[in-house]
């Protein structure tokens, strides 16, 4: 059993990155923003699970999502304590730009700091993004991962450090 | 033989000149400041460098209807710039956030200190969690490292927010600066090249939807430069038609116009070249300056071309202007500012090789002879003397100076809109404060930032300082301590998350330093040793550590600008007396004086009349007086010498030099209209002045001063009387009053004191002759009420004839005489008065006609004949009826005796002077002796006396304070002879009486 449990892990751990490994396609804005939708205003939950560099337990929060289009975004962190992040207002403006660009699908901005990588189609996307080596996020952002359909259901954000955080929304 | 010499010698020094001039490894120095500022002040400051930093960037604008397309334009834009030569200034922070990992609870924000100096452990704690499960929070660090994200607190705690507007009006805004990668080094054309290139890329990327913008001070330099280049050319264009225009008009002959070609060329050329030599580099400014050269240049060749003949009194006059205007450019080079130093040297060269080729290589060409003269319109010329006088009397009001060197240049309206909106779309504050910092070692560099900033923090003031990016190695071990206090208080609240090995990792750390080596933070260091604290807002401040420096590049440079305007405007009364002991070694004081009036008047009236047109005036006005005093000096040192074709010369030259500055007063840079403008009108006024006061007014005197060494009385054009100075005065008197008239008549004394010359060598010969009867010395101050008392007469005169002289003012000496007097006139058989020059023997007239009832009783006056005249005129055009018959002095013959024996026969009385000879009447003189000096008097005037046969008195009305005294002495049965030696001891009585009155403003005792 426990070589099993081996196998069975070795097999994830070769297929995975061939089979959710979006970073072997690149891609440019042109084709990408034909595949996927154009993201409008939503309010959602999220739940948040943030795995540190040298900690072996992960952080987990969860709470209220809302995206306002052309505006930003807020998280209302309900668990486990609660907050509030408005990214709308200036201090946060370049994580801003960078979700109303996406969501705008206006790649073009974001192209000039990242690379694009996409696979899937239209109702099951998975977009990639690596910062380019004169990008200010280059040093500390290795790769930003977005699942989506209709809407973007995950974001996994992979740092320099070791740090990986992981967003879900659901409904 | 000679001339083939000369040119051939000329062709080498060219070759010469041409050869050091271009081989020598000066430069051409074009940074304005540099030029500007001494250089004690550039070594000593780094003003210029700072200067330098923050003008070598050019600010770019996006502007798109949609953002997608504005990130495009950016894109396409930056692909463009050539990188060998600009560089996006994205300050590179990879460097220093690597340091900061090393150790990163070395770093505290100041917030983050107060708590933790404030033992706040437990906020400390809330806060980093809060932002551990931020969504999308990134950590710079691992957790095990620095659990409280302190590093992230202070790099966030040391990111200016920025006010940045991407969304305007309906259209997308973006932003980026470049610079040049080495802004010194790099030679204007190539950086104008590459801004060329720039504005190419702005056009060709530019349409209807998206637009670029171009800022920033190279942007400005670049279009000012070319616009420059631009308006010169076409002066140059202009002006070298109007000097053929001119040349053809009076010479019908274009030849002359190479040697004219060939003297400016050989002047700029060795001006340049000893320029460069002299000074290592050559700076761009000074060629703004070099027009004198060609102004002067233009000036000399039209005298020599015009002159009748080239003998040593050419030479002469051309020696002393070129001497002339050496001088006030030598003054210069001692005022230790390179940009004026390098003028002097540049000017004095240029001018001495116009000099040599006017003397040495003109003669070699053939003589090319003027076909006409020009002739001067007086009329014009007071007319527009008279509107430059309004002109300036409204600029008067307007003037005052203005150092900022912003007021010596206005951007177009497109930069000045690129500008604004750089401004509002980066929210970038504009500094307005640095200090420098100095010291061997960055850290040692750091440490005294810390000491100042905190000064600032106390002051609130807002500053970026390299201190509060990277702290020095004494902060860091504090901060480490603080650290240390919080993890041992606090830490344990992570044991959730970290381990007990890590928190006890933690715990132990040992303090180790980071140093900020091997790194350069562009914005905020000027070398290796210098650091900048970049300080927002105007508040003073008084800092005292040793080796740092506040600079306020506006006002420091405003400062600069104004000291050396105030030493350049203490230098020009200097140079003006320089110049006025110069002209009198070579003339005399009087001609010096009068040589110099027009410069100073034109001088004056530019200053004035630029005032009204631009409101403010700077350093370069200043500069530009003591060119305008080169130009027109040249003028009055050709006029007064007075040769044939002089005015001519004169006239050409000064149109051709005002003309092509008008055209540049209309170029588009303020700081060379502005000059240009200034030099326009002071050539144009002094022209004018110099033409009315030399050549209409002084120079007849002059001449006429070298040739006769004494006059007689009718050879001295009367300064103080003449016919529309009369109207004017009885204008001005009708207006405001009879003390406008004594005003009126100071004003002329001094006038009269300063420039009459012959009047006052008069006036002192008198006085010498009286001074032992009078015990008068013979000063200055005599000298001067001596005539202010004659011009106070000829008010009185004038109150006489128009009735409004009060007769209460007049008192008769002797009751006595009075009673004798009017009971002669009395028995209506006509009296006789011999009266003389001493008082005012007017007043007299007028009083006795008023007292007589006799309706057709008239006065008989001798007058000469300039005299009789303008007195004629003056009162008919007053329609003063006068009851008065006026004999000339010069015309007495057998008729006036027949015909003034009938007026006295119906009781008329008869007025003449005893004591004036007329003239050609020399012959029919008497020798006699007054004040024991030969003087010689008109036998006429005593011959009538006794031919008459009517009673005859020797009469004088001289005023003491403000009444006249009648002094009166009835003549009786005397011979001629004895008639004429009582009237030479009547003389000497009225005299004595007020030695001032003696009107006898010629050679009366030759």
């Amino acid at each position: 059993m426990k070589k099993f449990s081996f196998i069975i892990l070795l097999f994830f751990i070769i297929s995975c990155p061939v089979l959710a490994d979006v970073y072997k396609f690149p891609s440019n804005f042109e084709s990408i923003s034909k595949q996927i939708p154009k993201i409008h205003s939503i309010k959602c939950k999220f739940k948040q699970e943030k795995h540190l560099q040298n900690i072996s337990k992960p952080l987990i929060s969860s709470g209220d999502f809302e995206f306002v289009e052309n505006k930003g975004v807020y998280f209302h962190t309900l668990y486990p304590f609660e907050s509030t992040v408005d990214y709308t207002n200036k201090n946060y403006k370049q994580i801003n730009d960078i979700i109303n660009a996406i969501s705008a699908k206006k790649y073009s901005r974001l192209e000039r700091e990242f690379y694009f990588f996409y696979e899937g189609n239209i109702n099951k996307w998975t977009l990639g993004m690596k910062p380019k080596k004169n990008s200010n996020a280059y040093n500390y952002i290795s790769s930003i991962t977005l699942n989506g359909a209709d809407y973007i259901n995950k974001i996994i954000i992979k740092q320099t450090n070791g740090n990986m955080t992981t967003l879900w929304f659901t409904k | 033989m000679v001339y083939k010499i000369r040119i051939f010698i000329l062709l080498i020094i060219i070759i010469l000149l041409c050869f050091l001039g271009f081989t020598h490894k000066g430069y051409i120095e074009t940074n304005l400041l540099k030029t500007l500022l001494p250089q004690k002040v550039i070594n000593s400051t780094d003003i210029v460098s700072i200067a330098n930093k923050s003008s070598s960037v050019i600010k770019v604008i996006f502007e798109n209807d949609n953002q997608e397309d504005l990130d495009k334009l950016k894109h396409d834009f930056i692909k463009q710039i050539d990188t060998d030569y600009f560089e996006i200034t994205t300050p590179d922070v990879s460097k220093i956030l690597n340091k900061y990992l090393l150790q990163p609870t070395n770093f505290l924000s100041k917030e983050t200190k107060i708590l933790l100096k404030g033992k706040k452990y437990d906020e400390i704690y809330a806060k980093s969690i809060e932002k551990l499960y931020n969504p999308t929070g990134i950590q710079l660090t691992t957790l095990d490292k620095d659990p409280y994200l302190l590093l992230d607190d202070f790099i966030l705690s040391n990111r200016k927010i920025s006010d940045k507007i991407d969304y305007l009006d309906g259209k997308y805004y973006d932003y980026m600066s470049i610079k040049f990668k080495k802004n010194e080094a790099l030679s204007p054309d190539i950086s104008n090249k590459k801004i060329r290139e720039l504005i190419n890329f702005q056009r060709y990327l530019s349409d209807n939807h998206s637009k670029i913008y171009l800022a920033g001070a190279p942007i400005h330099s670049y279009y000012t430069s070319t616009r420059s280049v631009t308006d010169i050319n076409i002066i140059c264009i202009l002006s070298t038609l109007i000097i053929i225009f001119l040349t053809l008009k009076y010479f019908r002959d274009l030849k002359l116009l190479l040697p004219m070609a060939l003297s400016i060329i050989f002047g700029m050329l060795l001006g340049f070249v000893t320029t460069k030599l002299w000074f290592e580099n050559f700076q761009v400014i000074t060629m703004v300056f070099s027009t004198t050269l060609i102004g002067i240049g233009i000036d000399y060749s039209y005298h020599y071309f015009f002159a009748d003949k080239v003998d040593s009194k050419f030479i002469k006059n051309l020696s002393f202007s070129f001497i002339t205007t050496v001088v006030p450019f030598a003054l210069l080079y001692f005022t230790g500012i390179e940009l004026l130093e390098q003028v002097a040297v540049f000017t004095i060269f240029g001018l001495l090789g116009i000099y040599l080729i006017v003397l040495f290589i003109y003669p070699c060409f053939n003589a090319v002879k003027p076909v006409k003269n020009y002739e001067p319109q007086t009329n014009i010329y007071k007319i527009c003397l008279f509107i430059i006088f309004i002109l300036s009397m409204a600029g008067f009001a307007r003037l005052h100076f203005n150092d900022n060197l912003t007021a010596l240049y206005t951007p177009t309206r497109d930069l000045l809109k690129a500008e604004n909106l750089y401004n509002k779309i980066s929210g970038e504050e504009a500094y307005s404060q640095i200090i420098t910092v100095k010291a061997d070692n960055i850290n040692k560099i750091i440490e005294t930032e810390e000491k100042i900033t905190k000064e600032l923090d106390a002051n609130n003031i807002e500053y970026i300082s390299l201190s509060k990016i990277f702290p020095s190695v004494k902060t860091q071990y504090e901060n480490y301590n603080l650290v240390k206090n919080l993890y041992h208080n606090n830490l344990n609240n992570y044991s959730d998350i970290l381990s007990a090995n890590q928190i006890r990792k933690l715990k132990t750390a040992k303090f180790v330093p980071i140093k900020f080596d091997n790194m350069y933070l562009n914005d905020l260091m000027l070398n290796e040793k210098t650091s900048l604290i970049v300080v927002f807002g105007n508040k003073k401040l008084n800092l005292n550590e040793k080796n740092v420096g506040v600079i306020n590049l506006q006002s420091d440079i405003r400062y600069y600008m104004t000291h050396y305007r105030h030493i350049l405007m203490g230098l020009f009364p200097v140079v003006l007396i320089l110049l006025y002991m110069l002209l009198a070694c070579l003339y005399n004081y009087r001609k010096a004086f009068i040589t110099i009036l027009p410069s100073i008047g034109g001088i004056v009236a530019a200053i004035l009349m630029t005032a009204l047109i631009y409101g403010e005036l700077n350093l370069f006005s200043v500069i530009t007086i003591f060119l305008v005093l080169g130009f027109t000096i040249d003028y009055s040192i050709f006029r007064i010498n007075s040769e044939e074709n002089t005015e001519s010369a004169v006239f050409v030259s000064c149109v051709t030099t005002s003309f092509s500055f008008l055209m540049l007063a209309l170029c588009g840079f303020k700081l060379l209209s502005s000059m240009a403008l200034i030099l326009f009108f002071g050539i144009t006024t002094s022209y004018i002045i110099g033409y009315l006061l030399i050549k209409k007014y002084f120079n007849p005197l002059l001449m006429e001063n070298q040739n006769h060494e004494y006059a007689k009385w009718f050879q001295v054009e009367e300064q103080s009387a003449g016919k529309k100075r009369l109207y004017l005065s009885w204008f001005l008197f009708k207006i405001f009053g009879k003390n406008i008239l004594y005003v009126i008549a100071f004003f002329m004394s001094v006038f009269t004191f300063i420039f009459a010359s012959k009047i006052r060598k008069y006036s002192e010969k008198y006085l010498k002759t009286v001074e032992e009867y009078t015990g008068l010395k013979s000063n200055l101050l005599n000298k001067f009420k001596h005539i202010l008392s004659y011009a106070n007469s000829l008010v009185d005169k004038m109150l006489v004839y128009s009735g409004n002289f009060n007769e209460s003012d007049i008192i008769f000496d002797n009751d006595a005489d009075k009673k004798t007097l009017f009971e002669d006139i009395e028995k209506k058989c006509g009296v006789f008065f011999i009266c003389n020059h001493i008082g005012n023997i007017e007043i007299l007239q007028t009083l006795l006609l008023n007292q007589q009832k006799t309706p057709n009783f008239k006065v008989n006056i001798f007058m000469s004949n300039r005299q009789s005249q303008i007195f004629n005129d003056f009162l008919k055009t007053l329609k003063i009826n006068f009851p008065v018959n006026i004999f000339q002095v010069e015309e007495i013959d057998l008729n006036t005796g027949i015909e003034l024996k009938e007026n006295l026969n119906k009781g008329d009385m008869v007025f003449i002077a005893g004591d004036r000879l007329a003239q050609n009447n020399d012959a029919r003189s008497v020798t006699v002796k007054f004040l024991s000096r030969d003087i010689k008097l008109p036998q006429g005037a005593f011959k009538l006396a006794k031919l008459m046969e009517v009673p005859t008195y020797f009469i004088s009305a001289i005023k003491i304070g403000n009444k006249y005294h009648v002094i009166l002495e009835k003549q009786q049965n005397l011979s001629e002879k004895e008639l004429v030696k009582s009237y030479v001891k009547f003389m000497e009585r009225t005299i004595k009486i007020n030695p001032f009155q003696f009107f006898h403003f010629y050679d009366f005792f030759n």
